[in-house]
């Protein structure tokens, strides 16, 4: 049960310190490509930016993204390989508007939260070009602003230069671990084709039911270009799925081998990250420390959901207490007791919505994984995990520091390593200071900015649709669950993660009702706009403000060192760190948990029978 | 300006010829070059042409073959998920008791002497309107019950008779108009379900509405609704029930019992393996034994066992978890070894 976690972990963390060496060579700012490479650098840097020039660069190729994202999906119909299958006889057609607003918006923000089905609403060319285009670039972007966060908390005089950051990074880092990726993924059985959906005949006849005309249906197997998508999907904490049901889908994740490789892939760079912060800054101590409190809110993470979730059955097939409902005013209703069903969960725990192939134990490591990195891939349904398992989940996305995305995580970090310095700064009645520059009001406002930002994005939503028809008439799952759901939904989309409770009814379809196979959500514009818009302010805000910061940090003179400064590679700082994040998280989300999966598991279970 | 617009536009030219054209490229023709079969999807092909994908599940329902695990997804693998029903969703403790009732034995040499479907035939007919208890308190499977075989707008013989019972017996109606005034459309069959097991448990005590075949005039055969006193969905609907009766206690923990995976659905609804504890159980292994070889039952039975353990393998290369067999690979295996007897 546990010797998965710790090979996942372990080969994260070993191949971190070379990758996180090769980064910093990289990023430091004397790096030197090779000839066929600098043609192309001399093209795209215009030179040194400043805090907000690299700021606006990067405003606005995320609009250029907006713009080609959106064409592309609205072309889709008239584009070339939109292959033609049973299904789909004359191809796929457009999305609806919304849909593509907040697919678009979904794909340039990392998060990859998709209310659409892979295999069902997108053509390979749409995967090939929305999809993965987005996946390198969007990826790319947070990596560029912790490496120009980076340069200013050093005091360097400029930032660097955006494009040509974006560029070292998806072509010397992400192109080449995708294709060595890809070639262990396609050597395990994942398809690479661009033949449409292969048909097959049954092995016992008609077992997919007959035609009108008394013939066998065959079963209709989506297959595609899944190899080159994978790789990054994971590398780039992505976490968009080729298929509907992303890794736990065979063809996206053959076999246990290919789970841990998918594990490490997405580990591989939020850990290198710190490695790089420390090696940029000339601070491996510091970064140390901070490298083992998030590691050790990733490993409590991954006990908690193991010791729910694969140690423990799923209560729905369990025995139950019977007890009374008492209501004002009517007559007692009592509920009998529910005996346990003959099923035999040991050693595997709870199974609904997970994969054998895996092994146990997989299903809850890969949702900590996915989370705590805001990768948002999945392995198993998280709506079907064990209600106590699912905080797991939902804890990553929440203090969205535990490694955190691309970049991004580091800057959360960052966040609230101000915000700690500065609590302990008041505590011992000194300006507080940060790597040598004084932390003043400035400062601590864009650190709120940031940080304050995210529970409003998740709580502000979750409230409103959890008070309205858009919400209720949304959930799959009665009581607490259904609230998880919701909380679920605008936690993943404020996180920039992408998974999903997927029960929620939040699929449109295409733009045209006739092509839809099932009938769309009630509320699925609603649940569109609303996180489209939440992703983008859940996105930009915490990314913008820390730049600002450190645009501010890096004019500042540096203190000198005494006695009286708080040094931030120690224990003690470790401590205050770990300190800050969980009592700030605990503040501000552990209501909303207790009213999701804490009522969940306290029952009544089953919700109404 | 001029600058940034450059920067963008190039970037953008350089990273998609890159990363979506030149990428991909190389990842399909690595993929056809070094791994054909594996890189279109690992098809598995006969005489007849494509039989199955490996990595698939494929549906198996009757008796000559080992089963999958059940799918939220109904095996369309161009449509994959999961039920993603939580552990409070009554939707998924029904799922499991429904599946199970019909199908579940007592332990080799404990229970009854009787077959525990008997049993809880008994228990169903000990109490008059059993029926009508269940259909007022239990949220999910009486709607089921009523809704089975809706196709588009039309009901299926189950919802048909419903309404013809309402019809014949004006009160069914009465009940719901009462407590649903503002409604201007007719009840639906679903909506009648409480009142109607209340009415026929009166009528027709102890008994079931269960579908029977019968020979028409022209000698075809037709279905329709009878009450009866031994049926599946008896076992399917009151399974839980019967379970849960304290007075049934010793006869449940008799029981054998099921292998977990046998009983609940992945996550994608394709997962093609199963565990090898679930192959090799009575639920599995005896009863396509029995189907393959009545006659020589032992050795066919001890001879598919070792079909299956050949086949079975443990994840991570034997360093995670239990043994699981690929039930496509299982089942194709078994149809050489064990051809299926001809129908009679």
């Amino acid at each position: 049960m546990w010797l998965l976690p710790f090979v996942i972990v372990s080969t994260a963390v070993l191949l971190s310190v070379p990758v996180g060496r090769y980064l910093a060579w990289l990023m430091d700012g004397t790096y030197k490509p090779p000839a066929l490479f600098r043609w192309f650098e001399r093209r795209l840097d215009t030179g040194p930016q400043s805090w907000k020039q690299y700021a606006v660069s990067l405003l606005l190729f995320n609009i250029v993204m907006f713009g080609f994202g959106y064409l592309v999906l609205a072309l889709q119909p008239m584009l070339p390989l939109n292959q033609r299958d049973a299904a789909f006889a004359d191809g796929k057609g457009m999305l609806s508007p919304t849909t593509i607003f907040n697919t678009v918006t979904s794909f340039l923000t990392n998060t990859n939260l998709q209310h659409y089905s892979g295999e069902q609403h997108l053509s390979y060319f749409s995967q090939l070009v929305f999809v993965l285009w987005n996946m390198f670039t969007s990826a790319a972007v947070g990596f560029c602003v912790i490496a120009a966060i980076i340069r200013g908390l050093r005091g360097d005089a400029h930032m660097g230069n955006f494009y040509l950051d974006l560029w070292r990074v998806v072509v010397y880092v992400f192109v080449p671990f995708s294709v060595a990726t890809g070639i262990l993924l396609i050597a395990a059985g994942m398809p690479m084709t661009l033949e449409p959906s292969a048909e097959i005949s049954t092995v016992q006849v008609a077992s997919m039911g007959a035609n009108d005309d008394g013939s066998a249906k065959p079963q209709v197997i989506a297959r595609g270009p899944v190899a080159a998508i994978l790789p990054i999907k994971h590398l780039g904490t992505n976490g968009g799925g080729f298929f509907g049901a992303n890794s736990a889908h065979p063809f996206e994740n053959p076999n246990a081998w290919t789970n841990v490789l998918e594990c490490v892939s997405i580990l591989n760079f939020p850990f290198s990250l710190v490695v790089m912060f420390g090696r940029m800054l000339k601070q491996p101590r510091h970064a140390a420390v901070i490298y083992t409190v998030m590691m050790s809110m990733f490993v409590a993470m991954i006990v908690w959901a193991v010791m729910n979730d694969t140690a423990q059955p799923n209560p729905a097939l369990t025995a139950h207490p019977g007890y009374t409902v008492k209501v004002a005013g009517q007559p007692d209703k009592v509920i009998p007791a529910l005996g346990g069903l003959p099923v035999d969960q040991d050693g595997l725990g709870n199974l609904e919505g997970k994969e054998l192939r895996f092994g146990p134990s997989a299903g809850a490591t890969f949702s900590a994984v996915t989370t705590a990195v805001t990768c948002g891939s999945v392995n198993c349904m998280h709506d079907s995990l064990n209600p106590l398992a699912g905080i797991t989940p939902l804890v990553g996305m929440q203090l969205n520091c535990v490694f955190g995305g691309k970049g991004v995580g580091m800057v959360n970090m960052l966040v609230y390593l101000i915000t700690g310095v500065f609590l302990a700064g008041l505590m011992v009645g000194r300006t507080p200071e940060y790597l040598g520059k004084k932390v003043e009001a400035r400062e601590m406002k864009l650190a709120m900015l940031a940080l304050l930002i995210h529970p409003f994005l998740i709580l502000a939503p979750t409230g409103l649709f959890a008070a309205l028809d858009w919400g209720k008439t949304a959930t799959n799952n009665p009581g607490a669950h259904g609230f998880s759901e919701i909380l679920y939904e605008f936690s993943s989309a404020s996180a920039n993660n992408g998974s999903g409770f997927e029960g929620l009814a939040d699929t449109q379809g295409f733009n045209d009702p006739k092509k839809n196979l099932s009938i769309p959500a009630p509320y699925a514009a609603h649940w569109d706009i609303a996180t489209g818009l939440v992703m983008l302010f859940g996105r930009f805000v915490p990314i913008i403000a820390p730049l600002a910061l450190a645009g501010s940090l890096a004019r500042k003179k540096r203190v000198p060192f005494t006695s009286g400064t708080l040094r931030t590679d120690t224990v003690t700082f470790g401590c205050v760190l770990l300190g800050t994040v969980l009592l700030i998280g605990a503040l501000l989300f552990l209501p909303a948990l207790a009213l999701g999966p804490v009522a969940d598991h306290l029952g009544p279970t089953p919700f109404g029978r | 300006m001029k600058n940034h617009l450059r920067g963008n536009l190039l970037l953008l030219v350089f990273t998609v010829g890159i990363c979506c054209v030149l990428y991909p490229a190389v990842m399909l023709g690595l993929g056809r070059g070094l791994f054909p079969t594996g890189s279109s999807g690992g098809l598995v092909t006969d005489k007849d042409g494509a039989r199955g994908a490996l990595l698939i599940a494929q549906p198996f329902t009757s008796d000559e073959y080992f089963w999958p695990r059940p799918s939220a997804a109904s095996f369309n693998a161009t449509a994959s998920g999961g039920s993603n029903w939580g552990g409070n969703n009554p939707k998924l403790r029904d799922r499991v008791a429904q599946q199970l009732g019909p199908m579940v034995v007592y332990k080799a040499g404990r229970g009854s002497g009787r077959t525990p479907q008997q049993d809880l035939e008994t228990w169903f007919a000990a109490v008059p309107d059993r029926a009508a208890t269940w259909a007022a308190d239990a949220s999910v499977g009486p709607a089921n019950w009523a809704k089975t075989d809706l196709a588009s707008d039309k009901y299926g013989l189950q919802g048909e008779y419903i309404l013809m019972w309402a019809k014949e017996h004006p009160k069914v109606t009465d009940e719901w108009t009462k407590a649903n005034p503002d409604k201007a459309d007719d009840a639906k069959p679903e909506d009648l379900v409480g009142p109607f097991f209340a009415s026929f448990a009166r009528v027709h005590p102890g008994q079931w509405p269960g579908v029977v075949e019968f020979e028409q005039p022209d000698k075809t055969k037709a279905k329709r609704v009878e009450p009866v006193m031994s049926d599946a969905a008896i076992h399917a609907n009151f399974f839980d029930l019967w379970l849960s009766d304290p007075a049934n206690a010793a006869l449940v923990a008799d029981l054998e019992p099921v292998v977990a995976d046998m009983v609940t659905a992945s996550g994608s609804g394709l997962d093609p393996h199963i565990t090898l504890r679930n192959a090799l159980s009575v639920y599995q292994l005896d009863r396509v034994a029995r189907k393959r070889s009545p006659a020589d039952f032992e050795n066919v039975k001890r001879g598919i066992a070792e079909l299956v353990r050949s086949k079975s393998f443990t994840p991570l290369s034997g360093l995670i978890g239990e043994p699981l067999v690929n039930v496509l690979e299982l089942n194709i295996g078994l149809n050489k070894l064990y051809p299926i007897l001809p129908t009679p």
